[in-house]
Order: C-alpha cells, then structure tokens, then sequence
C-alpha cells in the first residue's frame, strides 16, 4: 500500500479494495477486531462494490468449507493405551 | 503430576485434540497414536519447566506440534507451495488500491458437491506450506483462538492473521478453479 493510500486512509477518505482485503480477516473476527469507524467505512465500500462483495463471500464461503471439514476421529483406543504407555514409561 | 488420578483425567481430556493435532500434519494413524504418547510423556517429565504463562493444553499442543514436525522431517512429504506459488494466489491491486481481479458469483453447491469440495479443500491444505498449514489447522479447522494458536506457533497474533489470510486466500483460490468449472 503506497503513502497515498495511507494517507488517504488516515484523512477517512473512502476505502479502497486493498484496503477491504487488508481489514477482511479483522472484519469477519467474532472478537470484533475493527473499530466501529473502520467498520462503518469497509460496509460503506461493500455497498458501491460488487466485486468486493463477491470476493467477501468467496472468502465466507472457503471458511464455511473450512469450518465443516470432517475432522479424524481418535481411535477408541487411544486414551486407555496412552494411559497404559505411561503408567509403563513413569 | 504423579497423581494417577489427575494423570488419566488430563489425558481423557486433551487426548482427542492432542490426536487431531497431530494426525491433521501426519497423516497416519499408527505415527499419530504413538506421538500423542511421546508428547504426554514429554509433557508429564518435563512439567517442572511449565511456566504457566500460557494455558497446560497450548502447552501441551506445542509439544505435540513440535514432535509431529520432526516427525515429518524424517518422511519425504508432499512438495508444498512456495512463498512465491502462494503470491500468485492472492488477489492483486492497483497502486491506488483497486482490485485488479474480477470475482465471480460462486453457486450455492449442491449436498452432493460438499463432499467434493471437501476433497479438494483437504488435498490444497496439504499442499501449503507447513507454517500456512498449521495456521489454518489450528484456527479453522480445530477452531483455537487466535491467542492460543500464536502461542502454541510461538508467533504473534499479527503474523498470525497475515498467514491465516494468505492461506485462507490460496485455498479459496484453489475453490474457485472448482467453481469455474463449466
């Protein structure tokens, strides 16, 4: 991002798309990463921006696969050998 | 803890993660099985050193961490991406800040497509380079937060959120390729 950008960015002039991508991940943080002016400014873009608003939901929806992943199941197994190989080991 | 007791307690309770942790970078179910041991064992002898400055389970999933990726240094690996494969798959922008990329409307997939995608997400994750690959394990996939995931990586937060969203942007890059399809 050049030192126009930033300026730009510091004077709350209007965001760019690099400046969507660059507050993406804090914006989509459930902490609430972005302050409330930031916010404002990136959903104010998202409104004159379809581009950027279909790159948002591409990025939605790669989480949402990400999120539903079918994670590996621990063998039934597992705890009562651990147990076993440390009772052993200790 | 030489506490039986408290031992079996801690081991029921952090086992299933310590084992996805591990399989999730592995790949196999006996290497994973016999390193979730190796690291409560590490962890129980060397609990003097637990400073108590993060969480016992950050403290134990490091180890773990730490013990998967030597383990996987001795295996010949899938190749990864490189730094500048990863570049290539991030959007691009104009000195004044606008996108150089156009989007597309991804369709609502279909149940049957999931599994597909699914597929595909796991083999592109693979693919990435380790550090990106445990961000995205820990973070999305295994759902820690983002403190305790820049620990256990012992990154910071704000290097953690710029690999998690290189990542996160090769992978939806990759699901885009699907999307394309005609």
């Amino acid at each position: 991002m050049g030192i126009i950008n930033n300026l730009k960015y510091w004077l709350k002039l209007d965001l760019s798309c690099a400046d969507v991508d660059r507050f993406l991940l804090a914006y989509l943080e459930v902490e609430g990463q972005l302050e409330d002016d930031t916010r404002l400014r990136f959903e104010r873009h998202l409104k004159i921006c379809p581009n950027c608003v279909r790159y948002l939901n591409q990025y939605k929806e790669t989480l949402a696969l990400l999120q539903t992943q079918p994670p590996p199941n621990p063998p039934d197994e597992l705890v009562e050998e651990t147990l076993a190989f440390l009772k052993k080991a200790l | 803890m030489r506490d039986e007791r408290a031992m079996a307690i801690f081991v029921r309770a952090e086992s299933p993660k310590i084992y996805r942790c591990i399989f999730r970078l592995v790949q196999d179910e006996d290497e994973a099985k016999s390193l979730v041991q190796e690291t409560f064992l590490q962890a129980l002898t060397k609990l003097d050193s637990f400073r108590g400055d993060a969480k016992l389970s950050t403290w134990v999933c490091a180890i773990a961490i730490n013990l998967a990726r030597a383990s996987l240094r001795k295996k010949k690996r899938v190749e990864t991406m490189t730094e500048a494969d990863l570049d290539a798959l991030q959007p691009h922008y104009a000195p004044e800040g606008q996108s150089l990329d156009t989007f597309s409307l991804w369709s609502p997939h279909r149940q049957y497509e999931q599994k597909e995608l699914h597929r595909l997400l796991k083999k592109a994750i693979e693919k990435l380079p380790e550090d990106y690959r445990l961000a995205i394990q820990l973070r999305d996939l295994e759902e820690l937060p983002m403190a305790e995931v820049a620990a256990i990586l012992g990154i910071t937060e704000t290097n953690l959120r710029v690999r998690l969203h290189r990542a996160r942007n090769a992978l939806r890059k990759t699901l885009d390729g699907y999307y394309q399809q005609p």
